[in-house]
């Protein structure tokens, strides 16, 4: 069998063709591996929200356990049962203002004030 | 060689004998081949063209899911921040009842676990041609893994938004509470109900072969507004105190209720408002419909004493009497129309002050005369009686101010005693407020702003009117303060380093489906200003019917106004200057210099 060299002509359409398909399936690749990457992606925002979810829900959990250990009646409580405290009596209680050294304090007391219970006799 | 090649045409040529049959053969492929395209053309029509919209419809239920998202309750908090009611989402269980092929054993094991009865639950279980049932809502996630444990078949959980109370009983009464499904049944809950609501979003997401979320179809994932947040006017550590000096004193005097109000008088802002028995919010299933109720807004009373100062009030601006003025209050026993009127004790001639520190109701009678029917019910009017205050909650009562016309001649001396005049805790504070502030009747509020997608809207103090001059105001605070001197009907509410202006109230109780007072039936108040200079603090403590011989205000409610205003008083940074107070400065030279103690 004799090898026939193709024309200039057809091996110009051959090139043009294997081109053309190289293109087609490129450009199809690249749709595909978009595609799947926004969906890979749709995922990955999907799990972000229902971590945020997640996370918001702790942090309320967290914000009314807060809320209700912080509770005045609950705390009264521990302090006067685990801890043996007592409210201080009038008596007990020192107010202590500091004031300016450069000048007399004002009709309300001067600058800041602060409420310590002294040791009443014990 | 001619047989062979003869023989060869015999196998590709078949004799006309065989051909008939073999064109039949292939005649009869073709037509099944065809037969078989025909079908398949046949039901891709029936597909695609008559059974297409169900077909389509089947797989957009497989492929896409709708799903309702509502926005989270706003937060309720006290004026600092402090979390007072908050959503979070808890399990809910339910059944599909199809998909259980034993309901009755179901029930069984279900009651063992669930707050639930077996009979309910197989009542529950039992139509078989249903897909869902509740079994229990909003459970506590504890209980909820208990019965997931089980392994049941056809029970699941979804997640649903609940109300909590992290404060328990605490402002119950203010609070209200939410319903099952979220929306405000009673209290600031109900009233706020659609700020505090959620908005509501349904949307469309795209679902794979194992049921996840591949992504909003829309692209648009708009989520559901959140509620508004409100911050109250109240303090949380003074409702603290408030609520639990009420407990002590129910307990004391075996009481049927109490009450109290601490207010703002400058601003009209509620710090503290409660009311006993309480109810906690939480379980507020637990509970009956009149509990729910804010007596304080809800339930008028007649105040008795306590309406003095208003009556005094009036007649100081009209100048029909002076403090100064001596009143003969009759030894205790004034003939009236229709009877007499008596004092507790005998009183011969006293001033207007020593009237008022006395509590004499001869005197605030005869002072109420001066003034007349008209003027009395156009002052009393102006302080807000007979009128809704304007707060924000439901259900407030205007109380009961009977028109002049529809007075009897005993009338005007009643009014001035408090009686035949109906009046709400909160409608007393607010005046009261008036008389603290220089003369302004305040609209009373108790939500400080509301926070919400829109921004931020503060409620700003509002002066309705003003109802007496500053002086008139002073001079009264100023002659108030005998009550709880050594003199007054009230040296229990006395409190070291403060001057306490108030009044006491002891009201008879008016008695149920008869005419006239029941006997043995008291309202002890105390109506208190503290400072009583610049009062930062009114208070009004109400105890209904308390028990035993101690049913005075002064004994009753003036001890629970002190047990309340003291240490509100050093939480508001108000201290008495008294000898335990030592003074310093930090000099840099010489380090802290202690200087000296007791006043100025």
């Amino acid at each position: 069998m004799t090898h026939r060299s193709a024309s200039p002509a057809v091996r110009r359409l051959l090139l043009r063709t294997g081109a053309i398909g190289a293109v087609t399936v490129a450009a199809t690749l690249v749709y595909l591996w978009q595609h799947l990457a926004m969906v890979e992606l749709g995922y990955r925002v999907e799990q972000a929200r229902a971590d945020l979810a997640l996370l918001k829900h702790r942090r309320a959990e967290l914000m009314v356990e807060v809320a209700s250990l912080s509770s005045l009646d609950r705390i009264e409580r521990l302090a006067r049962e685990r801890l043996g405290m007592a409210a201080p009596a009038p008596a007990q209680l020192v107010r202590v203002i500091e004031v300016s050294p450069e000048g007399p304090a004002g009709p309300g007391g001067g600058g800041r004030s602060l409420m310590l219970a002294a040791n009443a006799g014990r | 060689m001619a047989g062979p090649r003869r023989g060869a045409r015999t196998v590709s040529r078949p004799a006309p004998s065989d051909a008939a049959p073999r064109r039949g053969r292939l005649a009869f492929v073709a037509l099944a081949v065809l037969a078989g395209f025909g079908v398949i053309a046949a039901k891709l029509v029936y597909l695609q063209l008559l059974d297409a919209p169900e077909l389509a419809a089947r797989a957009d239920r497989q492929h896409h899911q709708t799903i309702r998202l509502s926005g989270e309750r706003g937060t309720i908090t006290d004026r600092k921040g402090t979390i007072l009611a908050k959503n979070m989402d808890v399990p809910s269980l339910f059944a599909d009842p199809s998909a259980i092929p034993q309901p009755k054993a179901a029930a069984r094991t279900l009651a063992r676990v669930l707050p639930e009865s077996r009979r309910a639950l197989e009542r529950r279980l039992a139509p078989r041609d249903r897909h869902f049932a509740w079994l229990h809502r909003k459970a506590d996630p504890a209980l909820a893994q208990k019965v997931l444990a089980l392994k049941l078949p056809g029970v699941h959980q979804v997640p649903e938004s609940r109300r909590f109370y992290p404060k328990g009983k605490l402002l119950g009464h203010i609070l209200g509470f939410a319903g099952m499904d979220n929306e405000g049944l009673s209290g600031v809950e109900q009233t706020f109900d659609d700020q505090l609501a959620g908005g509501e979003v349904v949307y469309s997401v795209e679902r794979d072969a194992l049921g996840r979320h591949i992504f909003p179809s829309d692209m648009g994932y708009e989520r559901p507004a959140h509620g508004a947040d409100l911050r109250l006017t109240i303090d949380e550590v003074i409702q603290y105190h408030v609520e639990r000096e009420l407990d002590r004193a129910m307990a004391a005097h075996a009481a049927r209720s109490a009450s109290a109000i601490v207010m703002d008088p400058h601003t009209g802002e509620i710090l503290a408002m409660a009311v006993r028995p309480e109810f906690d919010p939480n379980r507020a299933g637990a509970f009956g419909s009149s509990d729910f109720r804010n007596r304080i807004l809800t339930d008028p009373y007649e105040p008795g004493s306590t309406l003095k100062v208003f009556v005094a009030a009036t007649a100081l601006d009209e100048g029909v009497v002076q403090l100064s003025e001596t009143i003969d209050c009759e030894n205790g026993r004034m003939p009236l129309r229709g009877g007499a009127m008596h004092d507790h004790h005998p009183y011969g001639e006293l001033t207007y002050r020593e009237v008022l520190i006395h509590s004499s109701n001869i005197g605030s009678a005869k002072v109420a005369m001066r003034l007349g029917a008209d003027r009395l019910y156009v002052g009393l009017k102006r302080f807000g009686f007979g009128e809704r205050t304007g707060i924000e909650l439901n259900g407030e009562s205007p109380g009961v101010l009977t028109p002049v016309s529809r007075w009897s001649g005993r009338s005007i001396a009643s009014v001035a005693i408090g009686q035949e005049v109906m009046v709400t805790p909160l409608q007393l504070a607010t005046a009261a407020s008036a008389v603290a502030n220089g003369g302004w009747l305040m609209r009373p509020h108790l939500v400080k702003e509301v926070r919400g997608p829109d921004g931020t809207r503060a409620t700003e103090p509002k002066r309705v009117r003003r109802v007496v001059t500053a002086a008139t105001a002073a001079a009264l605070r100023e002659a108030l303060t005998g009550v709880a001197g050594p003199d007054g009907t009230a040296p229990e509410a006395a409190i070291p380093g403060f001057q306490v202006a108030g009044k006491t109230g002891t009201a008879q109780k008016a008695a149920e489906g008869r005419r006239g007072y029941a006997r043995g039936k008291y309202v002890a108040s105390f109506l208190g200003m503290v400072p009583a200079d610049d009062p930062r603090l009114v208070i009004l403590v109400v105890v209904d019917e308390p028990e035993g011989h101690a049913y005075y205000g002064g004994l009753v409610a003036a001890p629970v106004f002190k047990a309340i205003a003291e240490p509100v008083l050093a939480y508001l940074g108000l201290h008495p200057e008294t000898e335990r107070t030592v003074r310093v400065a930090r000099v840099p030279s010489r380090g802290t210099v202690f200087g000296y103690p007791g006043g100025r």
